[in-house]
């Protein structure tokens, strides 16, 4: 059925295409929101990726390739936003996140907001490493033909990111260990 | 936060909260957009890599300022050579063509950057049986005949870099050169040739023999071999490849300015462009190239 669509979409078929992309657009939101940690950047990017893929889907070879090459495109968006933005910004950005305090297992404000500064300080690549990684749950190999980047780069830069959040944990770690040591 | 608490399973954690469904005024707006926004012919278009992209635009940033810096100073030396200030006489352009804009300006043309100029394609044939044209492209099934403008040679395998080989011009000459003697390709030519008005070399392609290789980036999930490509408007690498079975023939034709003119016809396999090779021709004959004045 997919198929079908994506080669009515590539003959010119618009309500085809956006057939295609309404079952998708929520996970592809998700993705951008996780790269770009902003509701209005993330919409952004998932708009502009996915009129890049209705300009060039005919140059798609292999429909069945569709959802992976869709997902390449919104990848290389959010990154390209992302790097835009920084260059616009030279401030970290804090998002306000709501959530419960307290034990081992879960997410502490303070932890949210040492998770946000460290991912803020990677550069636009290693954030969507990350979140192809951890929140998509792709295997390095799929990274790798999503980013088309050698795998052994993937886990290079892979490798790079993570050691980055937890040294930026682990700072925050120190000097709320200090700081909160009973005179 | 306690240093030895596991920084992934804390980062997988952090990732799943945050919203899940996208508004509905996405889609719309998407919706609103492609209205505008024609289908690019299907050619071999795909996406470069980004981060090999960044560091390849910022070497072509750092040509470009080279390049104007360049300009700038034959400018003044024609300057002091002859007299005339900025904004006096100066040689006629051979070609000042700009790619139309929605918002004209009375801004002098000769000012456009090289990267946006255009050109207009007519054809003054009649199409043969079964084809169409859609802007720059004539298209029968899944046969196809292009015009594209300033093409660069991409980087060969085994570097597989997505952009621009290096120390290769844009003339037809270093063009057809480079594609002649590159790994994995079958060559035909290259041959002098005019077409449209502009004269250049013909050359035609498929992959060699017992070719196995790819470039590691590649999505065609065949063999594959770059020939060319261009930075678009927002600086991605689009690149055009020969693919597994198929046959390529290139018109590489000189500009007066020093860049090119490429008229490249694609067909799927040999049996299809021998079907169709007198189509292609008859075609590429009846096209005519307008540089602008």
């Amino acid at each position: 059925m997919d198929r079908q669509l994506v080669e009515s979409a590539q003959r010119g078929d618009k309500a085809a295409f956006v057939d295609l992309v309404r079952t998708r657009t929520d996970r592809l939101f998700a993705l951008a929101h996780r790269i770009l940690r902003d509701v209005d950047r993330a919409e952004d990017a998932l708009q502009d990726a996915l009129v890049i893929a209705w300009r060039d889907l005919r140059g798609l070879r292999d429909p069945d390739r569709f959802d992976a090459w869709l997902h390449r495109l919104v990848v290389h968006e959010c990154i390209d936003h992302a790097a835009r933005e920084r260059r616009r910004t030279a401030n970290l950005r804090i998002l306000p996140v709501e959530g419960p305090a307290g034990s081992d297992d879960m997410l502490t404000l303070a932890d949210r907001d040492e998770l946000e500064r460290g991912f803020q300080r990677l550069s636009p690549d290693q954030r969507a490493l990350l979140v192809l990684h951890y929140y998509e749950g792709y295997p390095l190999t799929a990274i790798a033909d999503l980013l088309g980047i050698p795998p052994g780069t993937v886990r290079s830069r892979l490798h790079y990111a993570r050691d980055a959040m937890r040294a930026a944990l682990d700072a925050d770690a120190r000097v709320a260990n200090v700081g909160g040591r009973p005179a | 936060m306690s240093p030895e608490r596991d920084t992934e399973r804390l980062l997988r954690q952090w990732l799943d909260e945050g919203p899940t469904r996208a508004a509905d005024r996405l889609l719309d707006n998407v919706e609103g957009r492609i209205d505008r926004q024609r289908q690019r012919p299907a050619w071999r278009l795909s996406w470069k890599n980004v981060f090999m992209n960044r560091t390849i635009g910022s070497f072509a940033a750092g040509m470009a300022v080279v390049a104007v810096a360049l300009i700038g100073f034959t400018v003044l030396a024609g300057q002091n050579k002859d007299g005339a200030g900025i904004g006096g006489p100066t040689e006629p352009s051979a070609h000042v063509a700009v790619t139309p804009s929605p918002t004209p300006t009375a801004a002098d043309p000769s000012e456009a950057p090289p990267a946006d100029r255009g050109l207009t394609v007519s054809f003054t044939g009649s199409l043969p049986d079964g084809w169409g044209q859609d802007g720059d492209t004539f298209s029968k099934s899944e046969i196809t005949v292009e015009v594209l403008e300033d093409r660069s040679v991409m980087s060969a395998i085994p570097d597989c870099i997505n952009g621009p080989a290096s120390g290769v011009g844009k003339s037809a000459s270093e063009f057809v050169e480079a594609l002649a003697t590159r790994e994995g390709l079958e060559v035909t030519g290259p041959e002098a040739v005019q077409v449209g008005g502009l004269s250049g070399q013909v050359l035609e392609i498929h992959i060699s023999d017992g070719w196995t290789d790819t470039c590691p980036w590649s999505n065609e999930g065949d063999t594959f071999v770059p020939l060319f490509g261009t930075f678009d408007e927002k600086n991605y690498w689009l690149y055009s490849g020969v693919v597994g079975e198929e046959r390529t023939r290139l018109y590489v034709l000189d500009k007066p300015d020093g860049g090119n003119v490429v008229v490249a016809a694609w067909a799927p396999n040999a049996a299809e462009w021998a079907a169709n090779e007198a189509d292609i021709t008859s075609i590429v004959e009846g096209i005519q190239i307008d540089l602008g004045s």
